[in-house]
């Protein structure tokens, strides 16, 4: 179903990370936990998700903005082209644009995110279950 | 009075005692002219040199009282006038006490006091160079006496009449008794009438009558618009006070329903990370990730996972009525053509009216364009279109209209739902008001998708009306204000912003 990639969840709610830990795992993937900025960049550093599953509106409502930018900006190639779907509330206003599918590696603030999806709160596990196939399709082709 | 906040109850008083000041230059030019015409007509014979001195001296003192006048009124009166002179008391109005200007009255009415004063001591001179009891003078006693009771009080009327009289008699019987000598003029009395007990005690009499009788009528006069006067100016500064208080209440008001919305969004933004989780937790049990349910756990966790749903919708809808209250002072302004906002949102409901058998549709009359927010104008029409196809059944239709009327944008939804009661009419509008048969129709719904509709209608400066026959249906007409400015993106931005404040200030 899905050879065991692996998919790492950056989230600060440790309950919806241990939800779609669940959803995900009861699909075959391994999945990876981070719960801010920091230890979410080291994750995709040591385990090298094969896609990253980002809440866009952390504490700090930027930090998940940043976090895409600071993946982005490394050197590796890898990192600049690992999928990551965000979610995120309609509701939440902000100057920074969505662009699903660009993985462009050259960005500014307030340009489109270099992100492949992103899907509305709450999170419906199926629907991001089939973002995650297709993200991961995709990446397979490219 | 033309400014409430700036009334002193002295004013006037100063201004009449000015103006009394203005019609002392006129009788003492008169007398001067008199005086030099009586020489012209009548010769050097004419016993003309006192009078004329008499009057040169009344144009000095009044040119004198003039310039004290002036520089009495320039500065608001301190101190203790009322109290410290004897004079000053008897001669102020009490009516205007009390006003907050009790020393400014007590010091015009003195400045008036002692004109009068002064003026009964120059006619009584001038009465007697003019006649003594024959004089036509005596008449300018009556006319002070009228001054008087206009600028004094009642009993400084009655003091001052009571001056007058004093000073008319002195000379009337000094001549009588012969202290002083007798100076005629040419009337056709007979030149001894002043030596007469008759003439000099019916002079007496009928002056000191008509001396009582003028500060009686006319200071029951003056009193009584004193006593208007002091009532209007009472409730003016009542109505002024009023009209501070109520704006003060207003303004709390404002800042109490911003603070009440900024505390609703916060809540609900609260609320929704929590019932979030909760939701997609419901979810990931239910569709059996976490392994098999047996029948009645699926059961339950769906209908944990129904009013979870419930939850989310309120908070959801709560955080747009936030958002639609804050939205004017944010003011996200844009061009928003109204067709084909209609267009759009149904096109949104398609799917969900067909799988109601409902009918939806539009008709786009006018190409429209209106300033203010596309996401809140967009809000608007969902909702009435949601709440169309929500109370609709099978069959029914809901049609969505765009036209004009006058001058202004209208949307208008129809439904041939199952409308609402005359009596549920006027409360729809009000936050999670639900009338009994939507509740019976729909479980589901908020109460809040009506509220958000006229909080966006209103922020928009426009209003939103509503017409329904039960078990017929329910049209609901929005109205946005007329801005011909508008009528295409290109020339929009000329104007000002369409947003107003739908509660004028003006209290």
């Amino acid at each position: 179903m899905s050879d065991g990639a692996k998919i790492l969840i950056v989230d600060d709610d440790k309950d919806l990370v241990a939800v779609l830990r669940v959803a995900l795992q009861s699909r075959g993937y391994q999945v990876a936990a981070a719960y801010d900025l920091s230890t979410g960049l080291e994750a995709a550093a040591e385990h090298r998700p094969d896609c990253i599953v980002l809440d866009i509106m952390m504490p700090h409502a930027t930090e998940g903005f940043h976090f895409v930018w600071r993946l982005r900006q490394r050197e590796e190639a890898y990192f600049k082209s690992v999928p990551i779907i965000v979610f995120s509330a309609i509701h939440e206003k902000t100057d920074l644009r969505f662009y699903p599918d660009s993985a462009d590696g050259t960005y500014q603030a307030g340009e489109y995110l270099p992100v492949q999806d992103f899907i509305d709160k709450p999170v419906d596990p199926t629907l991001l279950l089939e973002r995650i196939d297709r993200a991961l399709r995709l990446k397979a082709r490219a | 009075m033309t400014d409430i906040g700036e009334f002193r109850a002295s004013s006037d008083l100063e201004r009449r005692t000015l103006w009394f000041i203005k019609l002392r230059w006129l009788a003492g030019a008169g007398v001067v002219c008199t005086t030099v015409m009586a020489r012209v007509l009548k010769g050097p014979d004419a016993p003309v040199g006192p009078i004329l001195a008499l009057g040169s001296g009344l144009l000095v003192y009044n040119a004198i009282l003039f310039f004290v006048g002036r520089r009495l009124f320039a500065k608001p009166a301190k101190g203790d006038w009322g109290s410290a002179h004897p004079f000053a008391r008897l001669a102020a109005p009490r009516t205007l006490f009390g006003l907050g200007d009790d020393a400014g009255v007590a010091r015009a009415a003195f400045f008036a006091f002692v004109q009068i004063t002064l003026d009964f001591l120059f006619l009584a001179v001038l009465l007697h160079f003019c006649g003594g009891v024959t004089s036509p003078f005596s008449v300018f006693f009556v006319f002070h006496v009228v001054l008087a009771s206009i600028l004094l009080s009642r009993r400084g009327t009655y003091f001052q009449a009571a001056l007058g009289f004093l000073f008319f008699a002195v000379v009337v019987l000094s001549e009588y008794f012969g202290l002083i000598g007798h100076r005629p003029l040419a009337w056709g009395w007979p030149p001894d009438a002043y030596r007469k007990a008759s003439v000099a005690a019916t002079s007496l009499v009928v002056l000191g009558a008509t001396l009582y009788l003028a500060a009686y009528l006319c200071s029951a006069i003056a009193v009584e618009l004193r006593s208007r006067l002091r009532a209007n100016v009472l409730l003016s500064r009542q109505i002024a006070d009023d009209k501070r208080r109520l704006e003060a209440a207003f303004a709390t008001l404002r800042e109490s329903e911003r603070a009440k919305s900024q505390y609703m969004r916060k809540v609900a933004h609260e609320l929704r990370g929590p019932l979030g989780t909760i939701e997609t937790a419901l979810k990931v049990l239910l569709q059996g990730m976490a392994g098999g349910l047996s029948e009645p756990s699926r059961e339950l966790i769906g209908r944990a996972q129904r009013r979870a749903g419930e939850l989310a919708a309120v908070t959801h809808d709560l955080l747009l009525l936030a958002r639609a209250r804050e939205a004017a002072v944010e003011g996200a302004q844009a061009p928003v053509a109204l067709g084909a906002l209609v267009a759009e949102v149904i096109e949104d409901f398609r799917e969900a009216a067909g799988r109601k058998g409902v009918t939806l549709s539009a008709r786009i009359a006018s190409e429209e364009v209106v300033l203010g927010d596309p996401v809140a104008l967009r809000q608007l029409v969902a909702n009435l279109v949601e709440n169309g196809v929500r109370y609709t059944g099978s069959g029914g239709s809901v049609t969505v209209s765009q036209h004009l009327h006058g001058e202004s944008p209208v949307v208008q939804v129809e439904d041939t739902g199952i409308g609402i009661a005359a009596e549920d009419l006027p409360r729809i509008f009000e936050e999670f008001y639900r009338a009994a048969n939507a509740r019976e129709y729909a479980e589901q719904g908020t109460g809040l998708g009506l509220a958000i509709v006229k909080e966006i209608a209103e922020r928009h400066g426009g209003g939103v009306a509503v017409e329904s026959e039960p078990g017929r249906g329910t049209r609901f007409t929005v109205k946005l204000p007329a801005r011909p400015a508008c009528k295409s993106p290109l020339t929009h931005g000329e104007d000002g912003p369409i947003i107003e404040q739908s509660s004028a200030r003006s209290l």
